[in-house]
């Protein structure tokens, strides 16, 4: 009872013309910045920022939220349109989305995104809400270990992610692995594969290498394929899913919401799990796995929902510890103490306006992204009309533009490039570059937590299956072994291989 | 791909290459970790997860190599080198010229050459789709985002700063995303009578 | 046709524009104050605050860049080398202009040699905070506690070259205790890690840390100034709690390119001064747990001063203690 009391309060708050106002501008310039390839977040709330100065706090970080889930709807739409993850969540989504747009059926996968993702992020809020606190508490129970136990895991689910051979998928794996440890070494600043390159010290972003191996290298196969490259050449059979299509999605969009708000409440690198873990889960268990990867309705829902129900309950550990899990929240906790906010356990109490003012504002901002979304969808669609041949310049432009935002560097342009060369290379060699962007998200965090476990063991390589110490890492290392085994085993192999006879 | 294998004659020169290409990679990793320790206090160091996956690439990669020489497989397939040329060159020229000459004198080059890729290049056409994309965002990402994006040559720097007040930036995307739209509706008159 | 004609009046506008600019005195354009740090840590928070206060005194926005990378070496490095007109600056720190010569051997810049020093913008004091079960009470306890479990003790720090990463290198030095150090990818997961009892302790700037202490999710044991801190004021100084030689603050402060025209500097200077002093400005700055200079140490000379004898504190002992 005391919940709803609260989030009435929440509502009373969230739902003064100025916040609501806010709200909107959030979301839609979320909405924009994630629509346009490259762009960030992180960067677009940081140029915001001398605007909320002159906003109270709690309205200054209902536009600054609105901007983060706004972004996470806007990435998508990029990922199916064209096939350019903005981000690492929006990775699988391209996988299915965008062969979804080449059947015609952008818009199906527009709005299923978009009502997926609404209903996640309204029971990812409500979990916020209700569950914050005890949340936390689960959260803090993964040490270094089990992160690490959990990055293993999601490495073995990415095999999942290529259609084609596992041997060549794995190999991807191991690409991304390796391409993650590019940079300066965390414990002893050593330099590592930067050829003594400055702007190489930070690593590779994931931005850079995302649209080279995506967007690049995919306007480059387009080229060559003259006739089938016009992305819509096909008739769009309809804007809107059908019956049909909502009952093939709507389970799916449940397991995502689910797997999703458990996922994001992880700060060291759950929510990075979210989409690509749903994927996984949809193609495991689906009775077709062989339509993923052509434009399976449910690979697009499920990740999607389970995506956007992280975005939300990524907030808990901000909320509740005042600890930032990623970078874009890093920002509002700027933003936070810019307005004399001192982040920390004690906000829920010390101030309730900001807390429930903001969990509420987080639905209404979901409500407001499905209802500016939906009747995008045809205008969206209609973009993919232009000709391929304006398309294309213009795609590379934004990137161009987005990649040399990140970091105000023009180096990384360049290798935005390379990557695209490298990215065409690939594909041209039969690899799949999904496992291998993913494999680069986890490693990061992968190698982090490795090097911390072993540091607090003190160099014992069994702790992350000493029971008694980490029964979480344990009992994820055994099911990472057993779906290790299950994707490897040649039994399997032969089954997919019949599976994919017909390519 | 990963079809038949009908037994040891048959060939598949995308393998054999792919493999060859990760073996590559996988072994000047290897080269450039060298310096680095490879085991350390606690049995990991710098140098112990770069070499750990470039040896794993290497093996995978030699695998798939040899692998391809028992089986039969696709062929690589011709390049598309006016495009690799094209398209990365017009990058490459963007990154080099925002600093020197800003977002309003690279846009066009850059837009001119990405599109010298389509073998249907229309030289007006893309003239002046360049410049309407180099205003578009140049009014999109340095005014309305607020983006520290060079605009004009660093000496006649008028780049707006990010005091534009939300006011404005809000007026200047209505009357930014007034004119896409416009633009749209023309470009895209016939098709709008045509779709759903 | 309109429309054409309407650009072409914008345009020519634009250029009378840049034609009257270029007439007047300086800052006739925005200035770019480079930050080379990512948005929302705590100099990043610090450059914003003074940036805005500066942008009212120059009548021209002071733009944040932020060039994050390698320490803040890398947005430092473009800094020094644009050009010495005044239009770009940038907000310098502990780490890129007192300790980086120690951790990068490679270092583009002379940290003392290649910057025309600005002035202080605030520093924000070393806090050192323990887990909150961590079976000590006070500093003294802590420091016996830590030589005693030497072997088994672990510290966080949010990685090579960060404010905690190299003071509490310091710290441990003055203990003379060898714990074995976790790295961290920045401030968050580490403080995290810490509220949970996954590690024992850690060193980090007060606005990171207060919340925290504060809630008692973490427990502070002492703060590296001669004076207690408004925003912690539970927590004993170093003076207080037995270790008075570890006096640390993350100080941030502003520089511009060698060789700035004298006139363009003192301009900078002024706006400088003036957004530290003034009232709204030191209370929001304080609110972080800064500590703010007064206009004699926010001058140059005294900039000067610090970075030099930041470089003969950090540069041997991390030369010492950080392979490379």
């Amino acid at each position: 009872m005391e919940l709803i009391a609260n989030l009435g309060h929440g509502f009373a708050i969230a739902v003064t013309p100025t916040n609501i106002l806010l709200c909107l501008i959030g979301a839609l310039v979320g909405t924009l910045i994630g629509v346009l390839p490259g762009i960030g977040p992180i960067a677009t709330i940081a140029m915001l920022l001398p605007i909320t100065y002159k906003l109270d706090p709690t309205g200054a970080l209902i536009m600054l939220a609105g901007i983060y889930y706004g972004a996470q709807y806007g990435g998508s739409t990029t990922a199916i349109l064209v096939n350019l993850p903005g981000e690492s969540s929006s990775v699988v989504t391209a996988i299915d989305g965008h062969q979804m747009a080449k059947k015609g059926k952008a818009g199906t996968a527009l709005a299923i995104a978009a009502i997926g993702s609404f209903i996640a992020g309204t029971f990812g809020t409500i979990l916020v809400a209700a569950l914050g606190k005890p949340l936390t508490q689960v959260a803090q129970a993964f040490g270094p270990a089990d992160y690490f136990s959990l990055m293993v895991l999601g490495l073995v689910c990415a095999i999942v992610l290529a259609s084609g051979s596992v041997l060549k998928a794995i190999a991807m794996i191991f690409l991304g692995l390796l391409l993650s440890t590019v940079g300066t070494d965390l414990e002893t600043g050593e330099q590592r594969m930067t050829f003594g390159y400055l702007p190489l010290a930070d690593g590779i972003e994931f931005v850079t290498l995302a649209m080279g191996m995506f967007g690049f290298a995919e306007i480059l196969r387009n080229l060559e394929a003259q006739s089938s490259r016009d992305i819509v050449s096909q008739k769009v059979t309809n804007l809107m899913p059908t019956r049909d299509d909502l009952k093939e999605a709507a389970p799916a969009v449940a397991r995502g919401t689910l797997l999703g708000s458990i996922l994001g409440i992880l700060p060291g690198g759950g929510a990075v799990l979210a989409a690509f873990g749903a994927y996984t889960l949809e193609k495991k268990i689906s009775k077709k796995p062989q339509e993923f990867g052509k434009g399976a309705i449910r690979g697009v829902a499920g990740p999607e929902s389970a995506n956007n129900a992280a975005a939300q309950t990524s907030f808990i550990p901000l909320l509740t510890l005042g600890i930032p899990p990623n970078a874009v929240m890093a920002v509002m906790v700027g933003a936070m103490t810019i307005h004399g906010i001192v982040p920390g356990p004690q906000i829920m109490t010390k101030q309730p306006d900001l807390f429930w003012g903001l969990i509420a504002s987080m639905w209404i901002g979901n409500l407001m992204l499905v209802i500016i979304n939906l009747p995008l969808v045809g205008l969206w669609v209609r973009l993919l009309r232009v000709p391929y041949r304006m398309l294309f310049p213009a795609i590379l432009f934004f990137c161009a533009i987005g990649v040399y935002s990140i970091n105000n560097q023009p180096f990384d342009v360049v290798l935005t490039a390379f990557f695209g060369l490298t990215g065409y290379l690939l594909i041209k060699l039969g690899f799949e570059p999904a496992p291998m962007l993913v494999a680069f998200v986890l490693g990061k965090i992968m190698e982090e937590k490795l090097r911390q476990a072993m540091l607090l063991s003190r160099g014992d390589p069994f702790t992350f299956v000493n029971f008694d110490r980490h029964p979480i890492s344990t009992v994820l290392i055994i099911v990472s072994a057993v779906l290790l085994i299950l994707a490897i085993t040649p039994a399997l192999r032969k089954k997919r291989n019949e599976v994919f006879v017909e390519d | 791909m990963d079809t038949k294998r009908p037994g040891g004659a048959a060939r598949s020169p995308q393998d054999i290459f792919g493999g060859l290409f990760l073996v590559a990679i996988a072994v000047l990793a290897l080269y450039l970790v060298n310096h680095l320790p490879a085991s350390g206090r606690v049995g990991f160091a710098s140098g112990t997860a770069p070499r750990l996956f470039a040896y794993g690439l290497l093996a995978l990669g030699a695998w798939i190599a040899i692998a391809g020489f028992f089986k039969e497989g696709v062929s690589i397939g011709a390049f598309n080198w006016r495009g690799l040329f094209t398209i990365l060159g017009s990058v490459v020229l963007f990154a080099v010229g925002i600093r020197y000459v800003g977002l309003a004198l690279i846009g066009v080059p850059m837009v001119m050459l990405a599109s010298l890729a389509d073998h249907e290049f229309k030289a007006e056409e893309a003239l002046y789709f360049g410049v309407g994309m180099t205003a578009f965002c140049g009014l999109l990402f340095p005014t309305i985002l607020g983006q520290p994006i060079p605009l004009w040559p660093p000496f006649l720097d008028m780049t707006p700063g990010k005091s534009t007040g939300l006011i404005v930036r809000f007026a200047a995307g209505a009357v930014v995303l007034a004119a896409a739209v416009y633009v749209a509706r023309q470009a895209l008159g016939n098709s709008k009578r045509k779709g759903s | 046709m309109s429309f054409t004609r309407r650009i072409l009046m914008v345009g020519t506008a634009m250029a009378l524009g840049i034609a009257g600019a270029m007439a007047q005195a300086f800052p006739t354009k925005p200035i770019t104050m480079i930050v080379p740090f990512a948005a929302g840590g705590p100099t990043d928070t610090i450059a914003r605050i003074v940036g805005e206060h500066m942008s009212r005194t120059l009548g021209q926005t002071v733009v944040i860049e932020n060039v994050a990378g390698a320490g803040g070496t890398t947005g430092i490095t473009r800094a020094a080398r644009s050009a010495a007109d005044g239009y770009t600056i940038m907000m310098g720190h502990m780490g890129t202009h007192g300790a980086a010569p120690g951790l990068y051997p490679k270092l583009a810049y002379d940290p003392q040699k290649d910057f025309t020093p600005i002035g202080l913008a605030a520093g924000t004091p070393i806090v050192i905070v323990t887990r909150k079960d961590l079976p000590v009470k006070d500093l003294k306890e802590f420091m016996e506690y830590a030589k005693k479990n030497e072997k088994t003790i672990n510290q966080a720090h949010a990685g090579s070259g960060s404010v905690s990463h190299i003071t509490c290198i310091l710290l441990n030095e003055m203990m003379k205790v060898d714990p074995t150090p976790i790295p961290y990818q920045g401030t968050g997961p580490a403080l995290n890690d810490l509220v949970s009892g996954k590690v024992d302790y850690m060193c980090d700037q007060i606005v990171s840390v207060q919340g925290q202490v504060a809630g008692g999710g973490v427990r502070g044991l002492a703060i590296a100034t001669p004076s207690r801190s408004p925003s912690l004021p539970n927590v004993p100084t170093t003076l207080e709690a037995g270790l008075s030689m570890f006096q640390v603050s993350a100080w941030n402060a502003v520089f511009a390119p060698k060789d700035i025209p004298a006139d363009v500097a003192k301009k900078l200077q002024d706006a400088l001064v003036k957004a530290v002093t003034d009232p709204a400005t030191k209370t929001k700055l304080e609110g972080l747990g800064g500590v703010v200079p007064d206009a004699q140490r926010a001058s140059p000379e005294a900039l000067a001063t610090l970075v030099k004898t930041e470089n003969d504190r950090w540069v041997p002992l991390l030369s010492r203690k950080v392979k490379q």
